[in-house]
């Protein structure tokens, strides 16, 4: 059995509110998340804003610890390592960010920006940076003179381009990109798509890719992993998501796009706003204030996590037609 | 009568480097009540175009036309106030981020009811009237206590709808929305589209859906138009442009989309259009796609023209894509 590259293990984050008016109350960004990515493979992070993926990809690569929970990179607890264990390790798992632009230093050009991880992490001497350099951005399909460049004299797929290269200077293994296409044209979404793609196969890199385009998950990844509130919904393999998805949240995302509207029964019935309130007060279903089906259950009582046939299912009643 | 008629429309800004001609020649019409898609990468004139005809345009933009017409009126006899008033009678556009068209400031009910005072109605009962009726009409709930709300407490969604209330409250004949959605989850995205949709059903209200969703123009219009570079490259019904796209434009965009069922396989690429949009003012010679078309020849540093092609629609192309159904037709011979 191949070992995951990357795991997290009931991964819990909350911020607390700070201000009179909160009472200090506190946001479960993440609350309670699993999975495995193992080598080569695409885990999809879908949900709507505020579902807590861009919480979750910090935590990934390191750059927020998370309150409570394990991350696992090739099988080792990172939080059970030293310091410079585990920044060693976090050099394996890597990050892309949506918007290409404002994650590049405007004023470095673009070689520098390039070098710095190098700097930082290695113990290479400048020659051997430069060439490090010019082949990553080869890689990403740019020329070597681009290094002296600045970031706004790129086009925002360059950019992107950029930002990838970045996140590969280092030979990670993961590389978590949040919404990396959601800022550009669909011309362009399919460049960088494809390079992904590219990329993934020479190198064999892992991939956590965040997106709200079930059309870019579906044709993307291995597996899917949808989540609300922080919470997990379903998780499973791509075929199980977009072909036999059981959860109430995930049929409401593919029916809400229009390319899968017909292809899940959903039930388009809106909850009474006496129900709305008491959903919203309850300690239940996270969803339950907008699920259809929900019954008196879902607000007295948090489903647990089952597994149906190898699929993550949070729900009291999962659908089956 | 058309909703909407334009011929020749050009728009030029002038620039150190000389004018430059953010749109060249459109030409279109829409029927009374009719739902036209226009698509088209960023920068490729959309939201000028919307602008334009709106009477938005910034004062130093320079407005040609050989015909503009809203509702039968020609606007280019109107001086600009008149202009600008007709317009305003007949038409609303609503843009990508509600947020920044709503005043932080004011509370939504002040905001609406200043819109509806323009429209004509004086009287402070009627007018709060008016604001809850607009506001249930555009499936706002609690519709009361949103008056007294501010921009910030609500929801992006709920700010959108606070915008087509806005937009509708002169009961306009042709509302434009100006990439709506874009800005919204995917799930409020879906009830935005139906509440147009709906507006235009009962209302008989012309929508102008400017968007570069595919798969959203393709339940919800009768015509696409796709721009590129300040031009129309293809005007045809939907059914033409999704079943068989004659402009390499249009099928470049198409087929850069991932298809349904179209999962992970070792190898398997997306068709991607190589470079990108060209700046308005370094534009190739010929046609403006030639350096990115798959399909260029030589011809093509001609200026190919919007030639009707029969039982299709608008193409400007000197080498347009041969139809689905017409080779089929020509290996049964
Ligand atoms: N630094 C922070 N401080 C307080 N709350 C935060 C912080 N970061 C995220 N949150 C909250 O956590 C939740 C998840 O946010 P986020 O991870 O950005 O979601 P997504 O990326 O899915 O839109 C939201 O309710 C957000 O307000
Ligand atoms: N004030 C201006 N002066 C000169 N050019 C402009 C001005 N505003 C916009 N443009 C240019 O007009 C073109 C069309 O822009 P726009 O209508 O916003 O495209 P879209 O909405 O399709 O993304 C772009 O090339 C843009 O750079
Ligand atoms: S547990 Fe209940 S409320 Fe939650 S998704 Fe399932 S049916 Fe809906
Ligand atoms: S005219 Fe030539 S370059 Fe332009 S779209 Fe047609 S084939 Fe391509
Ligand atoms: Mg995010
Ligand atoms: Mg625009």
């Amino acid at each position: 059995m191949t070992e995951p590259v990357l795991a997290v293990e009931n991964l819990t984050k909350t911020y607390r509110e700070s201000g009179w008016r909160y009472r200090n109350h506190v946001t479960y960004a993440l609350n309670n998340i699993s999975f495995q990515l193992n080598p080569g493979q695409t885990l999809a992070i879908v949900g709507e804003s505020g579902s807590g993926k861009s919480s979750l990809a910090r935590q990934l690569v390191g750059s927020d610890q998370p309150t409570s929970g394990k991350v696992l990179i090739d099988g080792e607890d990172v939080y059970q390592l030293s310091a410079s264990e585990r920044k060693k390790k976090f050099k394996k798992v890597r990050m892309v960010f949506q918007n290409p632009y404002s994650s590049l230093n405007p004023h470095s050009r673009i070689g520098s920006t390039l070098e710095e991880p190098l700097k930082i992490n290695t113990s290479m001497n400048s020659r051997q940076r430069k060439e490090a350099v010019h082949n990553a951005l080869q890689r990403v399909g740019l020329r070597s003179e681009h290094a002296s460049r600045f970031p706004h004299m790129f086009s925002g797929g360059q950019q992107q381009r950029i930002a990838i290269a970045r996140a590969l200077i280092l030979e990670p293994e993961v590389i978590v990109a949040d919404e990396p296409l959601s800022a550009l044209d669909v011309s362009v979404q399919a460049q960088i798509l494809n390079l992904l793609m590219n990329l993934q196969e020479e190198l064999q890199l892992s991939y956590v890719f965040i997106s709200h385009d079930l059309g870019v998950v579906e044709h993307i990844s291995d597996q899917v992993f949808v989540m609300y509130r922080g919470q997990l919904m379903e998780y499973g393999e791509v075929d199980q998501i977009f072909d036999q998805s059981m959860h109430p949240y995930t049929r409401r995302l593919l029916s809400s796009t229009p390319t899968y509207r017909h292809t899940v029964e959903y039930l388009n019935k809106v909850n009474s706003p006496e129900f709305k309130k008491l959903a919203k007060k309850s300690n239940g279903c996270p969803f339950a204030s907008r699920c259809p089906y929900a019954e008196q259950k879902c607000l007295d009582q948090m489903p647990k996590t089952r597994n149906i046939s190898g699929q993550r299912v949070t729900c009291h009643w999962p659908l089956q037609d | 009568m058309k909703l909407l008629h334009i011929e020749n429309l050009s728009v030029e800004f002038p620039t150190h480097k000389g004018n430059v001609r953010v749109l060249d020649k459109i030409s279109l019409r829409m029927n009374q009540g009719e739902v036209l898609g226009v698509v088209g990468e960023s920068g490729s004139g959309k939201s000028m175009l919307a602008l334009a005809i709106m009477g938005l345009l910034s004062p130093n933009a320079k407005l040609t036309a050989d015909y503009l017409s809203l509702n039968g009126q020609d606007l280019m006899k109107l001086n600009l106030d008149q202009r600008r008033k007709y317009i305003a009678q007949n038409a609303s556009i609503i843009f990508q981020e509600p947020q920044t068209s709503l005043n932080p400031c004011f509370n939504i009910g002040t905001q609406l009811i200043e819109t509806i005072e323009l429209h004509g109605i004086r009287r402070r009962k009627k007018q709060r009237q008016r604001a809850l009726e607009l506001l249930e009409a555009v499936g706002i709930t609690e519709p009361e206590l949103r008056l007294k709300q501010y921009p910030h407490q609500l929801s992006g969604g709920m700010n959108q709808r606070v915008m087509i209330a806005m937009a509708i409250a002169a009961e306009p004949d042709l509302l434009i929305a100006d990439e709506p959605t874009t800005a919204l989850d995917v799930t409020i995205q879906s009830q935005i589209i139906e509440l147009l949709l709906e507006l235009n059903r009962t209302r008989d209200m012309g929508l102008m859906l400017i968007t570069h969703d595919f798969a959203l123009l393709s339940e919800s219009t009768q015509r696409v138009c796709v721009m590129y570079s300040g031009q129309i490259m293809e005007n045809a019904s939907t059914d033409n442009i999704l079943s068989s796209p004659r402009h390499p434009y249009t099928k470049a965009l198409l087929d850069s989309i991932p298809h349904i069922g179209e999962r992970h396989h070792m190898g398997q690429r997306l068709y991607s259009l190589k470079g990108r949009i060209p700046a308005i003012d370094h534009l190739p010679v010929g046609c403006r796609l030639g350096p990115r078309c798959p399909r260029a020849a030589k011809e093509c540093v001609k200026t190919p023209r919007l030639d009707m092609i029969k039982q299709h629609g608008l193409v400007r192309c000197h080498f347009p894509i041969p139809s689905s159904t017409q080779v089929e037709g020509e290996r049964n011979d």
